[in-house]
């Protein structure tokens, strides 16, 4: 879709559209070259400070474990054998079995409240009358933090995948639908009178105008919900699952063992900055127009 | 089109009235009783100063405002809504900006599931007529204004309506591209015979496309005078006659400006 200026051999070929502004992005291709190494000076200092800190024992070990020790607790999660400690702990090996637990729990979750989400939200935002079924009902929700849903949850669906699949669906419903519902109201009128005029029908409208170009709103509301999704699972994990991250994070936390909280954290952060590249790398793909619109890139 | 029943009228206005009630409560009489019928296979000019309710009255000729009060009628049939047999050129180019230059063309007749290959070859034309064919994949956004305000016009003729509804399409352009739109338009709607209303303020750019001109006088917006312009196709705007009807029409338009 992007024009080439320039070929391969080097030379500039002739502009398409002369009398344009060049608002065509460069193409993004990995090189050593294009690593930006302001970006990493902060995490390395902090390293550094953090490996100083346990060197010269300015906290002690049970607080602040050293980086050694946190890699040494992510191995033996990960594969027992890697070291051999001796001293099997709950969390030996588990790693591919929590990861896989969270995951599922994190991504199944996150996929029905967001479809949920989209599919409600663009009802509400083209249907008057579907709004006013709906809408004040979840806007007395909102408020509310959905983590105060833990208690109702446990008690309802028990222990295990149930409440923590409950917990996230939820939490990314209400992150996701009022961005859907804006994205869809805030689409132009003349865009909606355009395609009328073309002679749309109304369900026309609403799958080939409305949806596209409420887009940009519902993948900002996606971003913010796949974070949700983890927050969530997490939440759930400490209290009603027996396995996954954020089991290991809370018992890590009950047995003062620092060095596995921090390793859960790491992989916490790992998988959610994970998640949330996949939805921008989709939004990418599926936002070229608005990206040239506006000039840059999400 | 093309039927040779010039005259006839497409759409008639029989005392439409509208009034708008606006944010401080007080009522502002956009359209107080308009009579007025638009011929088939003429170029008619809405013209006038703003406030005069010519937007208004082609919003509602599109079919995407109702008239208060009175009856509009297209080749005899109440309006009801908007209709492809009327398509519209927006003051901007309104195109959909997700989809390619061709997609764009190709929308109204995808939607109304016209056989692709009329629609095509009709598209194809328009778009070589205004040099525009090599731009069929871009993005809207990867053109200038004046090329997204041509594939606009390409998009509304593409879907062949019956009457074509054009809303100060031009106004936003600098005044070279202005000019070459305005030729470019001419040549488009000319070889059909396609039934044109189109709203302006710009006087020069009224008398260089009208067969028919509507002037209308603001608060509350009525038609003050028919005109029709006789004069030779292709027209020059420095030819004594053109200035002649310059003349006129600034003096008929000028005393309501003042009196704003």
């Amino acid at each position: 879709m992007l024009q080439q200026s320039v070929d391969n051999t080097g030379t500039v070929a002739a502009n398409p559209a002369d009398d344009t502004d060049d608002l065509v992005a460069p193409q993004r291709s990995f090189s050593w070259r294009t690593i930006d190494p302001l970006k990493f000076a902060l995490p390395f200092a902090i390293l550094i400070a953090w490996g100083a800190a346990c060197l010269y024992r300015w906290l002690p070990p049970i607080l602040l474990p050293s980086p050694l020790d946190v890699v040494d607790a992510l191995l033996e999660w990960i594969n027992p054998s890697w070291i051999s400690t001796g001293h099997p702990s709950y969390y030996s090996g588990t790693w591919v079995a929590d990861a896989l637990g969270s995951s599922f729990r994190a991504v199944v979750g996150f996929a029905v409240g967001s479809a949920l989400a989209v599919a409600i939200g663009v009802a509400v935002g083209w249907s008057s009358t579907m709004e006013r079924a709906i809408d004040p009902t979840v806007q007395i929700l909102r408020p509310m933090p959905r983590t105060a849903l833990l208690p109702f949850a446990i008690i309802f669906f028990g222990l295990g995948n149930l409440p923590a699949l409950f917990l996230v669906v939820y939490g990314v419903f209400m992150q996701v639908y009022l961005q859907v519902v804006i994205g869809v109201k805030l689409v132009s009128r003349d865009w909606r009178r355009a395609a009328a005029m073309l002679g749309a029908s109304d369900r026309q409208i609403l799958w080939h105008v409305v949806i596209p170009g409420a887009l940009p709103h519902i993948f900002a509301g996606l971003r913010l919900g796949v974070a949700y999704a983890w927050t969530m699972m997490i939440l759930a994990e400490m209290f009603a699952v027996p396995s996954g991250f954020g089991y290991v994070l809370w018992r890590g936390y009950e047995f003062m063992r620092m060095d596995i909280v921090i390793a859960g954290m790491i992989m916490l952060g790992f998988f959610g900055y994970l998640s949330d590249r996949i939805v921008v790398l989709i939004a990418r793909r599926s936002l070229v127009w608005a990206q040239e619109l506006s000039g840059t890139q999400l | 089109m093309g039927s040779g029943t010039i005259g006839h009228p497409a759409i008639e206005s029989r005392q439409i009235c509208k009034t708008y009630i606006g944010t401080d409560r007080r009522k502002s009489v956009a359209l107080a009783g308009i009579d007025v019928s638009f011929n088939k296979g003429q170029i008619t000019l809405l013209v006038g100063p703003s406030g005069c309710g010519k937007t208004t009255l082609l919003n509602m000729i599109a079919g995407f405002e109702k008239p208060d009060s009175g009856e509009l009628l297209e080749h005899g049939m109440p309006i009801i809504g908007p209709d492809p047999r009327r398509g519209v050129i927006f003051q901007d180019p309104n195109l959909f900006p997700w989809l390619s230059v061709w997609s764009n063309l190709m929308f109204g007749p995808k939607m109304r599931g016209e056989d692709r290959t009329a629609a095509t070859e009709r598209a194809e034309s328009l778009l070589s007529m205004v040099g525009l064919l090599k731009f069929r994949d871009h993005l809207p956004h990867q053109l200038s204004g004046g090329m997204r305000h041509r594939i606009a016009i390409v998009r509304t003729l593409a879907n062949a309506p019956e009457i074509l509804l054009a809303d100060e399409p031009f106004t936003a352009l600098d005044e070279h591209t202005r000019r070459k739109l305005q030729h470019d338009f001419y040549e488009m709607v000319s070889r059909t015979r396609q039934t044109v209303i189109f709203v302006t303020h710009n006087i020069e750019e009224a008398i260089y496309l009208a067969d028919r001109m509507v002037v209308m006088s603001p608060s509350p917006g009525r038609v003050k005078e028919i005109i029709d312009i006789d004069l030779p196709r292709p027209r020059d705007i420095l030819d004594l006659r053109f200035n002649e009807y310059r003349k006129l029409l600034f003096n008929l338009i000028t005393p309501d400006v003042i009196a704003e």
